[in-house]
């Protein structure tokens, strides 16, 4: 099952033997705004439905997914990216969390550090000289690094 | 822009393992969590299995006798042609350093992409994804006869350690030889440590005294050696990193005897032997190779194929992630690096390189050991010493200068 956590409510639900006659279940999700979680659910349909479509061949659905997921990035804000994040991570579902974790590494991978720290709102806490000789010392990782 | 403050705190690295080497290590700079993070021994002992790997990619080393230096290059599995390099496939390595005695160092192994390298009892640790090495302090045994190095992965402690095993008798081979001196080194200790390996080291059993690369599977490595007891036959050594003590493998009754040209491997995660047949001296016939399909069980081995190549003299190198195996064609005016599919027997061309000499070629593996560890400095040869490289032909060079073998 896909959302985690939303498990874990019916689970517990199962446990306390409480009898739920009615075929909708109002889940509290209090930690998840509602338009993250509709990407979410999209999301999890998505998936669920490429793999029934492929059943065995697991490549086919890697390669299918990987093309819906390169949609998805084209229509999601980069300001996004956090409470999807968060989102997933709430509701448990590691294949989302991977995905939006390997979207945030595309958007930063070979920016530049000031890039990076614009993109995560951090500045540097380095002591006078440390982040020199860091530099100095790894000076080839500096080479043919996007313009920002 | 995303708020760092509030993901969750083990957000960070799932989104750092999914960089790449050079992104990773320039963003060290970006504040000093995010320096630790990175350089943390968990963060690095992760990142092997976590991070997305360079599964077509191989490294390669071979031996440039016209300039004699030893060269790396990245080179792409799926690179199918004819003629020499194209370019985007092609990458070449820096290496650091340079041998003061010899024209190469020996090449003593790699474990999960880590090299070890030595001359004599300078040992090198060098890690080419994150271009970094270190000396490994001297080791306490110096006035041995004989001595042999492996490198490993210990699994439990997710530690790399190199084992020193130091001939102490000239005949080992004989009852009531003394038995060896053995030291291992952990990367993470950084330093040597004495054991009493030496006390399990197996009678009459002599490491085989040619210079292969000796693997590591499983937290152990694996020596080919000689039983010169009673059985009278090749067998295979091993040494546990973690418990540092040795044991012996036997091999199938009767089929290699102390003459077998064989030599250990892992084929498919499993211990394998390469063995050779030939027809005159280093003209090959075929080539077997022999899993042991079952740990501990020495009926499990079994002959998993045999190549059989319209070449005069070639050698295989390893095997690679899709079972295909990893040949050197030998010429004599150069090298060609082939891939062998056991099943269909196809034979694709990988590259051509003007040396005869290959001395390794394995997946590219991507490893972030050595990153925690201070920069050794790297001490400068005169380079007038050597011959500088220049643009010579290769087919003259050859002509005149002896081939190299080390």
């Amino acid at each position: 099952m896909k959302f985690c956590a939303v498990k874990q409510y019916f689970d517990d639900e199962n446990n306390n033997n409480i009898t739920s006659g009615a075929s909708t279940t109002m889940i509290p999700l209090p930690n998840v705004e509602s338009h993250p979680l509709a990407i979410l659910i999209t999301y999890c349909k998505k998936h669920l439905k490429i793999k029934a479509n492929n059943a065995d061949n697991k490549k086919e659905t890697e390669k299918e997914m990987e093309q819906y997921e390169q949609e998805l990035l084209k229509k999601v804000m980069p300001q996004e990216l956090t409470e999807l994040i968060l989102a997933a991570n709430y509701l448990n579902f590691k294949e989302a969390l991977d995905f939006f974790c390997r979207a945030v590494a595309s958007a930063i991978q070979n920016k530049s550090i000031e890039f990076v720290r614009k993109f995560f709102g951090l500045e540097s806490d380095f002591e006078l000289g440390e982040e020199e000789k860091l530099r100095e010392e790894f000076a080839w990782s500096f080479e043919g690094v996007d313009e920002d | 822009m995303l708020d760092l403050e509030y993901l969750p705190y083990d957000v960070l690295p799932d989104i750092l393992h999914g960089l790449p080497v050079k992104s990773l290590i320039r963003f060290r700079c970006v504040s000093k969590s995010w320096n630790s993070l990175i350089t943390s021994p968990a963060f690095i002992n992760s990142n092997l299995t976590r991070s997305p790997s360079d599964s077509n990619k191989l490294i390669v080393r071979y031996l440039d006798v016209i300039c004699q230096v030893e060269r790396y290059k990245l080179i792409y599995e799926d690179n199918d042609n004819d003629d020499s390099s194209s370019s985007e496939q092609i990458q070449d390595l820096e290496f650091p350093l340079r041998c003061s005695s010899r024209d190469y160092f020996q090449l003593v192994g790699s474990a999960n992409g880590l090299f070890c390298l030595h001359e004599g009892n300078r040992v090198i640790l060098w890690n080419p994804c994150i271009r970094k090495f270190i000396t490994l302090p001297n080791p306490s045994f110096i006035d041995v006869f004989h001595c042999y190095l492996a490198i490993g992965f210990d699994l439990r402690t997710d530690d790399y350690k190199v084992v020193r095993i130091a001939y102490q008798s000239v005949n080992v081979r004989c009852e009531g030889a003394k038995p060896p001196l053995v030291e291992v080194y952990s990367v993470s200790e950084g330093s040597w440590r004495v054991t009493s390996g030496g006390d399990s080291y197996p009678h009459r059993i002599t490491i085989r005294n040619w210079h292969h690369q000796v693997p590591s599977l499983n937290g152990a490595v694996y020596f080919t050696a000689k039983d010169w007891g009673d059985a009278q036959s090749s067998i295979v050594l091993s040494f546990d990193l973690g418990d540092e003590v040795f044991r012996l493998i036997s091999l199938p009754n009767g089929k290699f005897g102390l003459d077998a040209d064989i030599r250990t491997s892992v084929f498919n995660g499993l211990l394998s032997l390469i063995c050779y047949g030939y027809q005159h001296l280093s003209i090959v016939k075929s080539c077997s190779v022999w899993v042991m399909k079952e740990d501990g069980v020495v009926d499990s081995w079994t002959k998993q194929f045999t190549i059989e190549l319209n070449m005069l003299r070639w050698k295989v190198l390893g095997f690679l992630k899709n079972d295909h195996v990893l040949v050197q064609k030998i010429k004599s005016h150069g090298s060609k690096l082939l891939s062998y599919d056991p099943e269909s027997q196809q034979v694709k061309n990988l590259g051509f390189y003007r040396s005869t000499y290959y001395s390794y070629a394995d997946n590219y593996a991507r490893n972030l050991t050595l990153l925690d560890k201070p920069n050794d400095v790297v001490s400068k040869r005169k380079v007038s010493k050597k011959r500088k490289c220049s643009q010579l032909d290769a087919t003259s060079a050859f002509a005149g200068a002896g081939l190299l073998f080390s």
